[in-house]
């Protein structure tokens, strides 16, 4: 909702294309009620004095949608722009390898890459441990653009040029490094989502989830060990965060990231063929963490860690029950009973911590 | 819908749009809530989701236990009835809303009982493929619109457009049907989406058909639609199209975005809003696949430079206004809009913008064509 006190109160385009005669004439062309029942609820609540005149103005405006923010619209718009640019660069160095020659591509990238952070530097806030509002709707975008185009100029050039010869995955370590000072000195959510994912990668373990079946993340034991130790150390570097306050905020992804690779890596074992040695434990390990985040997500009123630790331990009550079962009536019997009753359990949890609310 | 449920969603409607507004303390809040009283049991979206996905494997399963139980062809309709009566239950006497299970079990009763009387009917009568589809879509059109309306399931309204298209695009000349039905139905929806007389849960259910009839409506004379036969293939007819439709669908393509746009600013309505936006998009992509503007790149990093152009250029156009708004337009930012972007931003550059992961056993391919473009989020391989 817009914030209160919003402007001046102008005529409206609906009030102005009333024409005496045709009460509907403008119905389908100017706006009408968006939110009825808030836009009665705002005129009685200022004549029940709950809302000041001043305050209900505007409320009612946007409620009837005379007013309305593109805020989120812009945001959207930026995004998408700068994804489209990335991609544009992306395919550009691939069709074009030949012809513009590798180092053209390389000052090319560089360049664009500097101006942009250029200017990320000459609009930046000083530097603050807390929370720090952006300057401009463009500067986490412009920032995000300039720290893509960097590492892609990066990847580039390790590929292109070997720096680091064998050792080419580094570059990768190199990137999130780069993301977190960013993330850091620039107070973006998004860039510090990207630094723990591309440190993530750089052990193999890939977050982008969209890219294969959920059954095959990290099917590869190295890649499962990665994924687990990944995710401790993302869960460790969250809780330091928020326990001597250095940026905070940036607490919920770091644990929730790291506390769902623990979690996916452990059921990557749990749910390995009963030919595979190791199912039971990890089913064990999978339930006994599951609960553990399960319950202190409940205590602490934390909805997405309670969720991951509420499917943790289905997924591995379930692997370790249908193992003992035989024949389809019972594991049908199974997941249509013990669905029931994590609905009955869920509803029952939910009921309590609205009451502890 | 149930008369007490269409009060609570009204009154909840308000209690949400108060936690909107800024500058709102405790006791106002509270006093509100005395105002209009919410005697549902509601979920926020992540006990949502869980209790959707719980309930919706529940009623699989136990229809797949009396499936094999039963070994009865009966099976999935009085499976459907047993969910939509659990449905009711939920809505009823439980007195729950918004709360993902009863959703569930709505879904999958509607889809069991048009299933399961399309199996009995090809069992008893043996009919032909089509006309049991034509059966099946509008059994789950007519059922979707009857627990929308008996329910406030807002999501139904989405699955009966989708179903009522399905099943018009069964018949010879779907497409023209496709767009009778979104120049017929568009006007009163949009209507409905802001009408009184219906409670807001009904008015989400309309803005949902909308934008389903709206895009079939694009989808209909999008030109690259009418010449692969997109609409035709749903119902195994042959494409063809005269001159003149051609005609018609190029002017189309290139218009429908533009009015809907248009309309969109006009009435200040987000929903055109973002579907004029979708449908520029698709008219955009149209355009690139009959006439070559240029190569890849260059038209993806000039629409990105144009994207991120036109957004600087509106916002600045609105702030220097006076009150920092223009014909009802602002962009001052707003809650919703600012824990949707907390929500949303960091899983989407999460789940596009993280390289890909090197394989196990490293082994670097300098050649064009072999290692994997990493670190850029690009993620072209090359």
């Amino acid at each position: 909702m817009l914030a209160v006190g919003t402007g001046l109160y102008h005529r409206s385009a609906r009030e102005r294309c009333i024409r005496p005669g045709h009460p509907r004439s403008y119905s389908l062309l100017f706006s009408r009620p968006v939110n009825p029942d808030v836009e009665s609820a705002i005129e009685r609540l200022e004549r029940e004095g709950v809302l000041s005149s001043e305050r209900a103005r505007p409320l009612a405006r946007a409620a009837r949608g005379e007013l309305i923010s593109l805020w989120a619209e812009l945001r959207v718009a930026l995004y998408a722009g700068v994804i489209l640019i990335v991609t544009g660069a992306g395919l550009l160095i691939r069709q074009n390898l030949d012809r513009i020659g590798p180092l053209a591509i390389a000052v090319g990238l560089g360049a664009a890459a500097v101006g942009c952070l250029a200017w990320v530097v000459a609009r930046a806030p000083a530097f603050s441990w807390g929370e720090v509002p952006s300057p401009d709707l463009a500067f986490d975008y412009v920032l995000l653009l300039g720290a893509l185009l960097a590492a892609t100029d990066l990847a580039y050039i390790e590929v292109k040029f070997t720096a680091l010869g064998a050792s080419w995955p580094l570059h990768l370590l190199l990137v999130a490094v780069f993301y977190a000072v960013l993330a850091f000195r620039f107070d973006s959510r998004v860039q510090w989502s990207l630094a723990l994912t591309t440190l993530a990668a750089w052990r193999g373990v890939s977050v982008r989830f969209l890219d294969r079946e959920p059954w095959n993340w990290w099917g590869d034991p190295v890649v499962r060990a990665n994924a687990i130790a990944c995710g401790l150390a993302f869960a460790l570097v969250g809780w330091l965060l928020a326990r001597y306050r250095r940026k905070a905020h940036f607490e919920p992804v770091a644990v929730n990231l790291g506390w769902l690779l623990v979690l996916g890596g452990l059921a990557s074992g749990a749910l390995q063929g009963s030919s595979q040695s190791g199912w039971a434990a990890f089913s064990l390990l999978l339930l006994a963490v599951a609960i553990g985040v399960a319950a202190v997500a409940f205590a602490g009123g934390r909805l997405v860690l309670f969720a991951m630790g509420c499917v943790g331990a289905y997924a591995a009550i379930s692997r370790l029950v249908v193992e003992t079962l035989h024949g389809d009536q019972a594991v049908f019997a199974w997941f249509s009973l013990s669905a029931i009753a994590a609905v009955v359990g869920l509803v029952a949890a939910q009921r309590r911590m609205k009451g502890r609310a | 819908m149930r008369t007490d449920a269409a009060v609570a969603d009204r009154n909840n409607a308000v209690r949400t749009a108060a936690r909107e507004w800024l500058g709102l303390d405790a006791e106002m809040l509270a006093r509100i809530d005395a105002l209009y009283p919410d005697d549902r049991s509601r979920a926020g979206p992540v006990f949502r989701v869980l209790l959707f996905a719980f309930a919706l494997l529940a009623g699989g399963a136990a229809t797949g236990l009396a499936g094999v139980v039963a070994e009865s062809p009966w099976v999935a309709v009085v499976m459907g009835v047993v969910l939509l009566a659990a449905t009711e239950l939920q809505v009823g006497a439980w007195r729950r809303a918004d709360g993902g299970a009863e959703a569930a079990t709505a879904l999958l009763g509607v889809i069991l009982l048009a299933a399961g009387t399309v199996l009995e009917l090809e069992q008893l009568f043996q009919p032909r493929e089509v006309v049991l589809a034509r059966v099946a879509f509008a059994l789950a059109a007519a059922a979707c619109c009857l627990a929308a309306r008996r329910w406030g399931l807002s999501f139904l309204g989405v699955t009966g457009a989708v179903a009522l298209l399905a099943l018009l695009a069964t018949f010879p000349g779907g497409r023209g049907l496709w767009l009778a039905v979104a120049v017929i139905g568009a006007v009163p929806l949009l209507r409905a989406t802001t009408a009184r007389r219906f409670p807001p849960s009904h008015r989400l259910a309309f803005a949902g058909a909308l934008v389903i009839l709206l895009g079939a409506g694009y989808l209909a004379l999008n030109l690259w639609s009418l010449d692969s036969g997109w609409i035709e293939e749903i119902g195994d007819h042959p494409p063809g199209a005269d001159a003149w439709l051609r005609a018609l669908a190029v002017v189309a393509t290139a218009a429908l975005p533009l009015l809907t746009l248009a309309a969109g600013i006009v009435r200040r309505c987000r929903l055109l809003l973002w579907t004029g936006a979708a449908m520029a998009v698709a008219s955009v992509v149209t355009l690139r696949h009959y006439v070559h503007l240029g190569p890849l790149w260059l038209l993806l990093a000039v629409a990105g430079a144009l994207l991120v152009a036109l957004a600087l250029a509106v916002r600045r156009w609105l702030v220097a206004a006076a009150g920092g708004e223009r014909w009802g337009f602002s962009a001052e930012p707003s809650a919703a809009g600012q824990r949707l972007e907390r929500a949303a931003a960091s899983a989407v550059a999460m789940a596009v913008l993280t390289p890909e992961a090197p394989p196990a056993e490293p082994k670097p391919d300098m050649t064009p064509g072999g290692g994997e473009f990493g670190g850029g989020g690009a993620s072209d391989s090359f």
